[in-house]
């Protein structure tokens, strides 16, 4: 018996509506379903496949001198001994993107409270759009412009005075301090500090803005001023995502290439200096690559490749970690 | 449990007899707001509100959703400061000063005239005991003397005390909805308010709970004032000495709660409070 307001009605729902045929109700389905886990896979596929290329290209050099060796070996000989040992592009690049990130955290921090919380509408919708306008600038373009403008005006303005200054009065600094040509490590991990900023303040609001109003009320309730509000309940529930922001920028800054390339001097051998040049391993792949002849050398430079791509693997899951251990509740930013 | 239920009733004796509210002396007032009106861009929130509030009194407020109770609330402690479209009109005194005047700092008010809101609100990151002392720290107390001393009176006013002695330093968030709820309010009250607002503070929690809070705003009074948003008129009744009800931002009545409930004089506020609408 149909239920007692359909009664009445001339049409029922089930008159009118037109059962789908069997092909839309279960063919339709089935080839969704796998459209997507195929497309969900290929993912997955081409992360293991990139691996697998690095790791077969690398293996001749891995093979020869193994995975650990090699990432510890510190002399890099493509011309004489066809020795290769990664480990003084390994610190290279632990070198200039920690410092890059020391740097730039704060600051961007800074920029991201500003932002997120000071700044009125229009100026907050001004720091965004010019923060991603930065995000957007071409790596090679940010390398012309230090090697044309910051490298020199480092090198005059600071390198050298400090230079100078240490010659007489701490002799000793002078190889730390390294040839303060305006080419080097320092320059680099400038370079990057500024290129990842706009990451690091980014991921830094997204937390800041995801905290719950009830929590800055109950802070502001108790008679905070502003900042103590920031330090009482904002900045501890979005840690997390600040931190792993954080440390995604310094995956950012780990695989940065052009920018580095261009600005870092690129010197092959150990020790580095502060001011003096240097190199990373992208640094190393994208100024070598052309020219490796050598089939071990160019193995190598693929087995740097492999050696990166875990560091930026070991990077991700570090911030994956840390957002999911220090997040509460809604603050997570992954 | 049951039997603590009783010293809710407004007993007739001498003591605890509320004046009627319009035979005030000047002296007892310890917070009024005259003709307070606030908005939101171009819509009232509340419109001309005039309530004396009594010192050691509780005021319940009433009202369907919607009729202006937070917005009220959250003016006598100026969290409308934080709102960008919110703009307060008339005056709010605090001891016959009106904290909207432009040489007052709105933080002091706050501390002076604490809050509770309707969801629990620890901070996730601290400690039960920083919790609770998180409001002392603000004014640079560091003592940890004082601080363990003025922890462990908020919360026996708060009556959480003795669930927690034992784990100060766990985490806050490792309590249940209800004592977060008494951490809250004992965070509130470490500061030593003068006034205490309460935004629906038992609207989250279980009629176990509820009673708690109950009993505690029943002690409270004793020492400082309670306004208290309920939407639960029993609740009213049972904790408050004076009542106003609010209808669509206006307010409609305002009296002793045992007059206003059996006796009230607006036909909106009978309708109310018998369960006609809201």
């Amino acid at each position: 018996m149909k239920p007692e307001h359909q009664k009445d009605s001339k049409t029922s729902v089930n008159e009118v509506q037109k059962l789908p045929n069997i092909i839309y109700l279960w063919l339709g389905d089935k080839i969704f379903s796998v459209v997507v886990v195929l497309l969900g896979i290929s993912i997955i596929l081409l992360a293991l496949g990139m691996a697998w290329v690095l790791l077969d290209e690398g293996g001749l050099a891995l093979r020869e001198f193994g995975f650990f060796s090699f990432v510890i070996g510190t002399t890099w000989d493509p011309a004489v001994q066809l020795a290769f040992g990664a480990w003084p592009f390994f610190f290279g690049t632990i070198a200039t993107s920690t410092f890059a990130l020391l740097i730039a955290f704060f600051p961007a921090l800074a920029v991201a409270i500003f932002s997120a919380e000071y700044a009125p509408r229009w100026l907050a919708g001004m720091i965004d759009n010019l923060i991603q306008l930065i995000a957007a600038i071409p790596s090679v373009v940010i390398g012309i412009w230090g090697i044309f403008v910051l490298a020199p005006w480092l090198r005059d303005s600071i390198y050298m005075p400090v230079y100078v200054w240490a010659e007489t009065n701490a002799a000793g600094l002078l190889p730390i301090l390294g040839n303060p040509i305006g080419y080097g490590m320092a320059t680099a991990t400038i370079v990057l500090a500024l290129m990842i900023v706009p990451y690091t303040t980014a991921l830094a609001k997204d937390a800041i803005k995801s905290v719950p109003k009830e929590q800055r009320e109950a802070s502001w309730a108790l008679g905070s001023t502003r900042w103590e509000v920031m330090r009482m309940a904002v900045l501890p529930y979005a840690r997390g995502g600040i931190m792993a922001g954080a440390i995604l920028s310094l995956g950012r800054a780990i695989g940065e290439t052009m920018a580095v390339a261009m600005l870092i001097g690129n010197k092959n051998t150990l020790p580095f200096s502060i001011f003096g040049a240097g190199a990373t391993m992208p640094s190393v792949i994208v100024n070598e690559f052309r020219e490796a002849v050598e089939s071990l050398h160019l193995s190598s430079l693929m087995a740097i490749g492999f050696v990166l791509f875990l560091i930026a693997l070991v990077v991700n899951l570090t911030a994956a970690y840390i957002n999911r251990k220090l997040s509460i509740g809604g603050g997570q930013i992954l | 449990m049951e039997t603590k239920v009783k010293p809710f009733r407004i007993k007739a004796s001498e003591n605890n007899i509320p004046k009627p509210i319009n035979d005030l002396s000047k002296m007892d007032i310890r917070l009024e707001t005259k003709n307070l009106t606030v908005k939101y861009g171009s819509v009232y929130g509340v419109r001309d509100v005039s309530i004396p509030f009594r010192n050691k009194t509780v005021t319940a407020l009433i009202g369907p959703s919607g009729c202006g109770k937070t917005t009220y609330l959250r003016a006598l402690n100026r969290m409308h400061d934080l709102t960008r479209e919110a703009k307060v009109e008339g005056a709010v005194l605090l001891e016959n000063k009106n904290i909207y005047d432009a040489d007052i700092n709105p933080v002091i008010i706050r501390r002076k005239v604490g809050m509770v809101f309707q969801k629990p609100t620890p901070f996730p990151t601290m400690s039960i005991y920083d919790n609770v002392v998180a409001g002392l720290k603000l004014v640079g107390i560091r003592n940890k003397g004082i601080l363990d001393e003025v922890c462990e009176k908020a919360l026996n006013q708060a009556a959480l005390f003795d669930e927690v002695k034992d784990r100060l330093k766990s985490p806050a968030v490792s309590l249940s909805g209800g004592q977060q709820q008494r951490l809250s309010i004992a965070r509130a009250l470490a500061v030593e308010p003068e006034v205490l607002l309460m935004d629906e503070p038992t609207s989250s929690l279980d009629p176990q709970a509820t009673l708690r809070i109950e009993e505690l705003i029943h002690t409270l009074k004793k020492d400082i004032t309670i306004i208290i948003i309920t939407h639960n008129m029993q609740q009213a009744a049972r904790v408050s000495d004076n009542t106003a009800f609010f209808y669509v931002g206006d307010l409609i009545e305002v009296g002793e709660t045992k007059s206003l409930f059996t006796n009230p004089k607006k036909k909106q506020t009978e309708d109310y409070i018998t369960g006609r609408f809201g």
